[in-house]
């Protein structure tokens, strides 16, 4: 076993705010040894992010480590001074941001901040500074160094950001590379080019790395050691083999189970986590899971569970924080429904809701100055020629990179953007460039992010009130009260939250409330656009649950718009795979997930990091970046990344999409051809 | 009384709204109950006594003319007062709908109002007053209505950038996929998010009106004589300003105090009007 690097021996680290003291760690201790990927995993809010800053040294104003030692290479370094901090933090420990946008400072350029830290610290030249940063760039494989070092940060793209900061991060030969979510923020098919480089800098150097995520599938591809940490304590901690084959903790046991994975069983609804993270501020005197632990008893909730270690397969020490540790649990989960309206079978013959021809969406950037210059006007093809329908009760998944273009294409469809051609059908009626009640009645829209889509002034009977008055469902002021009540009881939030204000809520609730906003109409078509995406991973089930009991209910059909893959092969009957404002392939779940693969859908598929060891499929990685859409490739778009042999055609003329049951791919290589293309994944995972 | 309970609650929490609050609502009283507070009468000429230090008759002297100075200020409040909050609801209700509008509005409609409020804004602020007032005859309704509009821009222009910052919020495009209509959208989603820098702005010009006003009463076009007026006991006692330095001393450090008040209101207000702050009362 290699020796400690750092070591976080029962820290505890509290906040003081208007509202009181927040007990953001409790007693944590835990070691990074030299040379290994330790990763922390957690719930937003759950204090895994301040343990990570602490071991730095760094921790914002109102917050204070009240206990414990946190050991770097044996020196405790919450006794160290400014000065002594600046030099650990610039030699020996590196650190990559959750957001590439924000890490680097936009007024520099990228050597000018590779090389910064370097001269400060080590004091050497700049010459011998430059010749190390370039030397880096090269060992990371960023393409063309020297230009890169010369461009500033809005120049290069957010992967090779990412990238970058890695580079950063390893110019001082640290020790230890902190890495706080690092790719929360990117695209599947950069992120598994993010983890390849780090597996690859792991091979070459002995660097330890401390990953702080939420993701299970980096997790199960990268980590050695994992622990889990829950309302500011440590629950549980093993190998990575140990953790996701026999996890002891019931919150583990339940985290590990409400993952959406592409693996999960479609017959039935994915598990999610009843009750909420505790109040950090009043916290119960026992275990902090107590209350949503369905196999608590007496004592856990009134004293604190002691470490218990389990024997475990391959020798390494596994840590468990419970009373009931290993306590048998049942996640089963009831049955999905099948939807009467469903795509398919007997109806399969009937009028779609919904459908989109040739739709097409450019922005024109010109400003009053173009215009006097009379410049032609800067294009963005956001979506471009553009064709679907939608059956009633039907879920069509959009997938795609961000800046595809899926958004604008909801936008599109509920006439927030208007089209710049082709129409867009509703019950056989052209709404392309119509505005009307009755329209804004059947037709919906859920948002990403539900901090952003409620009103912060309103409350929700305001929020949900609005919608009855407006459309004139609601007779009087009882009734209305009475069916805002139903609203809330329809998506399971209690009654008295009536008159809360959105911030009072937990994201999950928000997102809730949002899903009751749009349902208030009884649309019989919504755009969920990406509504899972800013939720924790133990609330995103219950969402996906929501929604698809709503669809059962209402006989809703959805436009279902995430980058999330596994999210939309569990709701979706059929998928359509987005590259640059254009479909590339569109077919059922089973035939998007199968092959013929578009090029462009197998990158994707291959891409997922899938909580299971080892992988069970090898990615594809994807060279390039994506071209802007302002100026698309000619041709086939995906030409400029695909890894298949090409033909002349396919960089002048446009493939169509050619259709086999159902099944569309826009692609000039023979189907046949396409057709023998291995699987992503092993039959068994997609039964 | 449990609103009062919970403003005053509130207040205790953020010390520049609790002493920005106190002095303010004591200028107001002073500005209400003036002739009551008054010793003297502040348009009573008393030759024998011109120039008189202060004492217990007259706190802060008397001036050139042997008028009660401490009177003089005290009803020099109620034009101060009245000129700053007046001038402020004006630009406050005037401004904040033109840049909202605009703001939402965007494009065209949007250039236009915009390139017409740097037009206005173009000219320096007191030189356009003075031009409006010289135009329109010097009285205490032409110096509000000429500082209004000198100040409109500078509102509008900040609940423009407000209202860009909320425009782009999902509740927004909710609300149109909804069917809202624009007014409904524009009053009821945008103007409590875009509201809170319109009142700083304003609580912080209250200040800078009280200054403008009396730039223009020493140069002789706001309010006339004898009327009591800071600016104007500052124009008149200029003329004197070696033998009788007190005398403008007096109607500057009114005018600092009722300044330091509104902009001590104007901080506190910008904390307590964020949204999860009113919450959390």
């Amino acid at each position: 076993m290699a020796e400690p690097l750092l070591q976080i021996d029962d820290v505890s680290i509290s906040f003081k705010t208007v509202s009181g003291k927040v007990q953001a760690v409790r007693h944590v201790s835990l070691e990074v040894r030299r040379g290994e990927c330790y990763a922390l995993i957690g719930e937003s809010g759950s204090g895994k992010s301040t343990l990570a800053f602490a071991a730095m040294g760094y921790l914002p104003e109102n917050g204070s480590i009240e206990s414990g030692r946190i050991l770097f290479k044996g020196e405790d370094i919450t006794r160290y001074s400014h000065a002594q901090l600046e030099k650990l933090r610039g030699k020996h420990v590196g650190m990559v941001f959750q957001n590439p946008d924000t890490a680097a400072n936009p007024c520099y350029t990228i050597g000018e901040q590779l090389m910064e830290g370097i001269i400060y610290h080590e004091k050497i030249s700049r010459v011998e500074a430059e010749k190390r940063a370039l030397a880096m760039l090269e060992a990371i494989n960023i393409p063309d160094p020297k230009s890169i070092m010369q461009r500033y940060p809005h120049q290069i793209s957010g992967g090779q950001k990412q990238r970058i900061t890695i580079a950063q991060a390893l110019l001082s030969h640290p020790d230890l590379i902190i890495m706080d979510e690092p790719t929360t923020a990117l695209d599947v098919t950069t992120e598994i080019q993010f983890l390849r480089l780090l597996e690859e800098v792991r091979s070459r150097t002995n660097v330890a790395i401390l990953y702080i995520t939420h993701d299970m599938g980096i997790v199960a591809r990268l980590a050695d050691r994992v622990g889990v940490i829950y309302a500011g304590a440590l629950v549980e901690e093993g190998s990575r083999e140990t953790m996701f084959r026999h996890p002891a903790h019931p919150y583990t046991q339940g985290l590990m189970h409400s993952i959406s994975s592409i693996e999960a069983d479609r017959k039935h609804k994915g598990y999610s986590m009843p009750g909420l993270l505790p109040n950090l501020i009043s916290l119960p005197p026992g275990c902090a899971f107590a209350p949503r632990c369905s196999v608590a008893e007496d004592c856990c909730s009134s004293a604190l569970p002691a470490v218990q270690l389990i024997p475990s397969e391959d020798g390494v020490e596994h840590r468990v924080f419970c009373h009931r540790a290993g306590t048998p649990l049942s996640f089963a989960t009831d049955a999905v429904e099948e939807c009467v309206g469903r795509y398919g079978g007997e109806n399969q013959c009937s009028e779609p809701l919904l459908e989109v021809r040739n739709l097409k969406k450019y922005y024109e950037h010109s400003t009053f100055m173009d215009r006097m210059l009379r410049h032609k006007p800067r294009c963005v093809y956001a979506v471009d020629d553009v064709s679907f329908s939608i059956m009633p009760g039907e879920t069509l998944g959009v997938v795609g990179e961000s800046g595809c273009g899926k958004s604008t294409l909801g936008k599109a469809i509920l006439r927030l953007a208007e089209a710049t051609d082709g129409t867009v059908l509703y019950r056989g009626e052209d709404i392309t460039h119509k505005h009307s009640q009755s329209l804004c009645k059947s037709i919906q829209i859920i948002f990403q992010s539900p901090d952003s889509s409620l009103n912060p002034r309103h409350s929700l009977y305001t929020i949900l009130s609005r919608p009855l008055l407006l459309h004139g469902i609601a007779t009087d002021r009882a009734d209305l009260e009475k069916r805002c009540y139903r609203l809330l009881d329809m998506v399971s939030l209690p009654r008295t939250y009536l008159h809360r204000k959105p911030h009072q809520l937990s994201g999950g609730e928000k997102q809730r409330v949002a899903i009751a906003r749009a349902f208030a109409v009884h649309p019989s078509f919504v755009v969920c656009d990406e509504v899972t995406s800013a939720l924790d991973v133990s609330v995103q089930a219950s969402i996906i649950n929501l929604l698809r009991d709503l669809q059962r209910e209402f006989q809703t059909s959805y436009l279902f718009i995430s980058h999330d893959l596994s999210a939309v092969r569990e709701i979706s009957q059929r998928i359509a795979v987005m590259y640059l404002g254009r479909l590339v392939e569109v077919g059922s779940t089973d035939q998007v997930f199968r092959p013929p693969y578009h090029p462009y859908t197998k990158a994707l598929l291959s891409s997922i990091s899938l909580p299971c060891i080892p992988q069970p499929h090898k990615s594809i990685l994807l060279e390039g970046q994506i071209p802007s859409p302002a100026n698309p490739p000619s041709g086939c778009r995906f030409r400029t990344r695909c890894y298949r042999k090409q033909c002349e055609a396919c960089s002048t003329v446009t493939p169509d999409m050619v259709f086999r049951d159902g099944h569309g791919l826009a692609c000039h290589l023979d189907w046949s051809e396409l057709e023998a293309d291995t699987p992503v994944f092993p039959e068994s995972f997609l039964s | 009384m449990s609103c009062i309970r919970t403003v005053f609650s509130t207040l205790r929490r953020y010390p520049s709204a609790f002493v920005g609050s106190i002095l303010v609502s004591l200028l107001l009283i002073v500005a209400l109950f003036a002739p009551m507070i008054a010793p003297h009468d502040p348009l009573k000429l008393n030759p024998k006594e011109r120039f008189a230090p202060p004492s217990i008759e007259h706190v802060m002297g008397t001036d050139e003319y042997g008028r009660d100075m401490f009177s003089r200020i005290i009803l020099g409040t109620r034009t101060s007062l009245g000129i700053g909050l007046s001038v402020s609801v004006i630009c406050a209700v005037a401004g904040g709908l033109i840049g909202l509008t605009s703001g939402y509005l965007g494009g065209r409609a949007d250039e236009f109002i915009m390139r017409a409020m740097d037009i206005l804004m173009a000219f320096p602020g007191i030189l356009f007053a003075l031009l409006i007032l010289s135009m329109l005859g010097s009285s205490l309704v032409n110096v509000i209505v000429a500082i209004s509009i000198t100040g409109i821009p500078k509102t509008a222009r900040v609940a423009r950038s407000s209202c860009l910052n909320v425009r782009n919020e999902e509740f927004i495009e909710a609300a149109k996929a909804r069917g809202e209509r624009t007014w409904y959208i524009l009053l009821v989603e945008l103007l409590p998010n875009a509201v809170q820098p319109i009142i700083v702005e304003a609580s912080i010009k209250v200040g800078f009106v009280i200054l403008t006003a009396s730039s223009l009463s020493f140069l002789g076009l706001g309010t006339q004589p004898p009327t009591p007026d800071w600016g104007l006991i500052i124009g008149s006692a200029r003329e004197y300003i070696f033998e009788a330095p007190m005398l403008i001393v007096w109607p500057i450090l009114a005018i600092a105090f009722t300044t330091i008040s509104f902009n001590l209101l104007g901080d506190g207000l910008r904390d307590i009007l964020d949204p999860k702050e009113l919450g959390r009362v």
